[in-house]
């Protein structure tokens, strides 16, 4: 993989991160107005599940080396594998040792951020693409 | 006693179906998905390799989009098997 893929993924990981960082404040403030301190914090778990997945995901899409599309897709592939791995496994954690939990919150930051994830796609048709 | 610990048996049951059901048909959506946007993928590198970096950001981010639901759909398997809402109507 080139240098230019490997920027071209961070440039759209961090698009996408800054709107769940945005979506994930947003849904943080409505539940600390609505149940309290351990919901926010609860909505800020959920959201951050996300992000830190996707963020594991992009290093391991970056570590790949190949020009092919075949290798290409293998490491894409390898990278959506890690990030479902980590969010699962920081999920069983939340859920199983965060005494103060509010599981509706975290199912709502997790959404939130997962679903504003495709916010990256904005990028499509940038002329920084070319 | 005897018909709470029977109601209690039942309801965990069936949430276990339930999570199967959630988890299971969420895997099957976001792999259909991912196959079609894949098969898409390499039918668009092989028509215009030059097009491959900028493909592939794209192909990221919409591996997160299309496992969203997935995602949205084991935390809440996770909120019924560990904080299951249900169980609370019994007691």
């Amino acid at each position: 993989m080139n240098n230019v893929a490997k920027i071209i993924i961070s440039r759209d990981f961090i698009k996408a991160a800054r709107w769940q960082v945005i979506i994930t404040v947003l849904i943080s403030s409505v539940s600390l107005m609505v149940a309290g301190i351990n919901a926010a914090i609860s909505a800020i778990a959920g959201g951050a599940i996300v992000i830190v997945g996707g963020f594991a995901g992009m290093v391991m899409a970056r570590r790949s080396n190949g020009g092919a599309p075949g290798l290409v897709l293998f490491s894409l592939l390898k990278a959506e594998v890690m990030r479902l791995l980590v969010i699962a496994v920081l999920l069983l954690v939340a859920f199983k040792y965060f005494r103060g939990l509010v599981p509706l919150p975290l199912i709502g930051g997790l959404a939130g951020s997962a679903l504003a994830s495709g916010a990256g796609l904005r990028t499509v048709n940038n002329k920084n693409d070319e | 006693m005897g018909n709470t610990v029977q109601y209690l048996a039942l309801v965990q049951s069936y949430t276990i179906i339930g999570i199967s059901l959630i988890i299971g048909l969420g895997a099957v959506a976001a792999c259909i998905g991912i196959s079609l946007m894949c098969c898409s993928f390499l039918n668009g590198a092989a028509r215009q390799p030059e097009l491959i970096p900028t493909l592939q950001g794209k192909v990221f981010l919409l591996m997160g989009l299309i496992d969203a639901p997935f995602i949205i759909g084991v935390g809440l398997a996770m909120m019924f098997a560990f904080a299951n809402p249900l169980l609370a109507v019994i007691k």
